[in-house]
C-alpha cells in the first residue's frame, strides 16, 4: 500500500445551482497513475476543477484531503504551490507574457526560490526537445497563435518543469494527431519516472494509455463513480462503451 | 493653462473637452543627443504651420523659449536618440525633425528623471514626413513617481509618407501627451501604439488628433494601459475625415485594465466626417481580467496580485516590443522588470 497523497470522500459539487458530482470517493497514493473514464457530461472536468479549486464550481458536500491537510480551505495558487497541477482542456492566451517567463514565474512560485536563468533555460530547452517543440516557442507569447496541439504540448512542458506531486491531465490527448499523441505520452512517461508523483488522467482515448503504466481505472457516470478496476477496464470500455454502466449511476 | 483641447468641443463631455495644467517654464536646455546615426543636417524649414497636440497655450509658451529648437533633417536611413534628463524645476525644450523624401528615420526620446525628483519635463516635437518617408518617433516617459511631463507632438505627412508613434508612460505624477498628425498627402498613414500605467493618485491626459485630408489616408491608434489605486486617465482620440479624404480609413482602439474600483477611466472617441466614402471605427475593451484567465494563472501558483502585475506588465511589454531601437528596447525592459511597479507603489 503506497503512501496516500489525495483522498476524496463523498464529494458533491455544483455549478450554477446545478448539481454535477454526487458523492465521489477517490484515493490516490504517491507514484500511482489513475484513469478516469466516462461519457460526455459525466463530470470528469468538474472533478479536476474541484481539486484544483476553480471558482466556477461550488463544493456542496464531502472532503478533499491532500498530503493530510484540508485542501478545500486553500486558494488555487496555494494548491499549486503545494504540488497540484492540472493541464487545461483549453489553455488561455496571454499576449505580452512569454512562455519562458510564464514558466519561470510558475517554477519560482512552486519552489519559493529565485530561478537561476541559465540552468533553467537549459532544462526548458531539453524538455521542449523531448516534446518536439521548436525552441523559438520559448520566446513566443504564451499560447498566442499556438495551434491546438501546440497548446497541449505547452501544458505538458509546464508539467515537466513544475514537477508537481499530483498532476491532473484533462483530455490532454484530444485533438492531437497520432504523432503528437505519441510525443505527449513520451512527456507523460518522463513525468511518471518520478516515483513520488501521481497522475490522474481524464481521457476518451485508449491511445495515450497504451504506452503508460496504469494502476487504477474509475468509471464516472452522471456524477458518480460506478465501477473501478485495473488497467484492463480501459480495454473493456474501448470494446463495449459505457452502456453497461449507465443504469448504475 | 488649457491643454490637450479637443478639435471639436462637445457638450456631452462638458469638462473633458480639454485638460488643465499649471505647467510653466522659462527655460530649456535639458536635451542631450545620446546617439546620431546616418545623415543628419541642420534644418531651416518652416514648422510654424504644424500644430501640436497640446494646443495653443502650450505652443505659445514654447514659442517664448530663449533657446532655439533643435532642428534637424535626415535622409536615407537615420536614427537619433535624445535624452531629456530632468532636474528639479521645470524646463521646456523644442525639437523639429524633417524626414526627407523616401527616408527611414527613427527618433527616440527618453524622458527620464531619478526617482524622487519632482522635475517637470516640457517637450514640443514637430515633425515633417516628406513624400514616401517613414518617420518613427518613440517617446519613453520614466520620470519617477514625483515627476511630471507635458509633451506636445505635431506632424504632417506628404504623399505616401508615414509617421509611426510609440509612446510608453512608465510612471509620473502627471503626464500630458498626445499627437496631432495631419495626413495631408494622398496615401499617407499614421500609426500610434501607446502603452501606459498609472497608480496612486497619478493622472494621465492624452489627446490624439488625426485630420485626414488626402485621399486613401489611413490611421490606426492603439492605446493599452493599466490603472491602479485612484489613478485617473483620460483618452481623447479624434479622427477627422475632412473634405477630399475619400477612401480614408481610421481606427482607434483602447484596452484598459482596471486593477481596482477607485480608478477613473475616461475616454472620448470622436469621429468627424465631412466626406462620405470613409470608414472610422472605435473599439474599447475596458475591464478586469477574466475569471478564467486568473484561474489559469493561479493554477500555476501565482497569487492574484502577481497575476494582475504580470498582466499589467504584459500590456506594456507588448508596446515596448515594437520599439525599433534595440538599446531603447533593452533599457525599457530593464526598467519594467527591474524597477517593478509594486501594487503598493514601492519599487521591488
Ligand atoms: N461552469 C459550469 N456551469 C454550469 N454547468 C456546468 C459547468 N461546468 C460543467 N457544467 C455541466 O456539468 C456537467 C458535467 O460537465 P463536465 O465538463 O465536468 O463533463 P465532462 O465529463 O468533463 O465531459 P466531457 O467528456 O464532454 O469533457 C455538464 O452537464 C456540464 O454542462
Ligand atoms: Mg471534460
Amino acid at each position: 500500500m503506497s503512501e496516500e497523497l489525495l483522498k476524496i470522500e463523498d464529494l458533491s459539487v455544483s455549478a450554477d445551482e446545478k448539481s454535477i458530482l454526487r458523492g465521489v470517493d477517490l484515493a490516490v497514493g504517491r507514484g500511482e497513475t489513475h484513469v478516469i473514464l466516462g461519457p460526455n457530461g459525466a463530470g470528469k472536468s468538474t472533478l479536476g476543477n474541484a481539486i484544483m479549486g476553480s471558482p466556477a464550481y461550488t463544493v456542496t458536500g464531502g472532503r478533499i484531503t491532500f498530503l493530510g491537510g484540508d485542501l478545500l480551505e486553500k486558494a488555487v495558487n496555494e494548491r499549486a504551490r503545494d504540488g497540484i497541477f492540472m493541464s487545461f482542456q483549453n489553455p488561455l492566451e496571454v499576449p505580452g507574457l512569454s512562455l519562458t517567463n510564464f514558466i519561470r514565474s510558475a517554477v519560482e512560485m512552486r519552489t519559493g526560490q529565485k530561478v537561476r536563468f541559465f540552468p533553467f533555460r537549459k532544462e526548458l530547452l531539453r524538455a521542449m526537445e523531448l516534446l518536439d517543440m521548436d525552441p523559438s516557442y520559448a520566446d513566443r507569447d504564451l499560447n498566442v497563435g499556438f495551434s491546438g496541439g501546440e497548446k497541449k504540448k505547452a501544458e505538458i512542458l509546464q508539467l515537466l518543469m513544475l514537477k508537481p506531486s499530483l498532476a491532473i491531465l484533462d483530455e490532454t490527448d484530444s485533438g492531437l494527431d497520432v504523432d503528437a499523441v505519441r510525443t505527449v505520452s513520451r512527456g507523460v512517461r518522463e513525468f511518471q519516472k518520478d516515483r513520488e508523483s501521481a497522475l490522474i488522467i481524464i481521457t476518451h482515448n485508449a491511445g495515450i494509455l497504451s504506452s503508460l503504466h496504469v494502476d487504477r481505472v474509475h468509471i464516472l457516470v452522471d456524477g458518480r463513480i460506478v465501477a473501478e478496476g485495473d488497467g484492463s477496464l480501459v480495454d473493456e470500455i474501448s470494446r463495449n462503451g459505457f452502456a453497461a454502466y449507465e443504469n448504475k449511476a | 493653462m488649457k491643454i490637450n483641447t479637443l478639435p471639436a468641443p462637445t457638450w456631452r463631455w462638458l469638462r473633458m473637452n480639454q485638460g488643465e495644467t499649471d505647467f510653466d517654464a522659462g527655460k530649456g536646455g535639458r536635451l542631450l543627443i545620446a546617439e546620431r546615426r546616418g545623415d543628419w543636417t541642420p534644418c531651416a524649414r518652416d514648422f510654424s504651420a504644424v500644430k501640436g497636440s497640446a494646443g495653443e497655450a502650450f505652443a505659445a509658451l514654447a514659442a517664448n523659449m530663449e533657446e532655439k529648437p533643435l532642428a534637424l533633417s535626415a535622409s536615407g536611413e537615420a536614427l537619433l536618440r535624445l535624452c531629456w534628463r530632468a532636474e528639479e524645476g521645470a524646463a521646456l525644450d523644442r525639437v523639429r525633425i524633417a524626414a526627407e523624401p523616401g527616408s527611414r528615420v527613427t527618433a527616440v526620446m527618453d524622458i527620464a528623471a531619478p526617482e524622487g525628483c519632482s522635475g517637470e519635463a516640457g517637450l514640443e516635437t514637430l515633425l515633417l514626413a516628406d513624400e514616401g518617408a517613414e518617420l518613427t518617433l518613440v517617446q519613453i516617459f520614466r520620470v519617477g513617481a514625483e515627476g511630471r511631463s507635458v509633451v506636445s507632438v505635431g506632424g504632417e505627412c506628404a504623399k505616401d509618407a508615414r509617421i509611426r508613434l510609440i509612446q510608453l508612460v512608465l510612471d509620473g505624477r502627471e503626464t500630458d501627451l498626445g499627437a496631432h498628425v495631419l495626413l495631408r498627402g494622398e496615401g499617407s498613414d499614421f500609426t500610434a501604439r501607446i502603452g501606459y500605467r498609472a497608480n496612486r493618485d497619478h493622472r494621465i491626459d492624452m489627446n490624439y488628433v488625426v485630420p485626414h485630408e488626402g485621399k486613401r489616408t489611413t490611421c490606426d491608434i492603439q492605446a493599452a494601459g493599466v490603472l491602479e489605486d485612484t489613478a485617473r486617465k483620460i483618452f481623447r482620440g479624434t479622427i477627422d475625415f475632412r473634405r477630399g479624404s475619400a477612401g480614408a480609413v481610421g481606427a482607434e482602439t483602447e484596452d484598459v485594465l482596471l486593477m481596482n474600483d477607485g480608478t477613473v477611466n475616461q475616454t472620448i472617441p470622436l469621429i468627424l466626417c465631412a466626406e462620405e466614402d470613409v470608414s472610422g471605427t472605435h473599439g474599447a475593451t475596458i475591464g478586469r481580467l477574466s475569471e478564467e484567465l486568473v484561474y489559469y494563472m493561479a493554477s500555476r501558483g501565482m497569487p492574484v496580485e502577481l497575476i494582475y502585475r504580470q498582466m499589467a506588465l504584459s500590456r506594456l511589454n507588448a508596446v515596448a516590443a515594437q520599439i525599433p531601437d534595440e538599446a531603447t528596447r533593452v533599457a525599457v525592459a530593464e526598467y519594467l522588470n527591474g524597477a517593478d511597479f509594486d501594487t503598493d507603489g514601492t519599487t521591488v
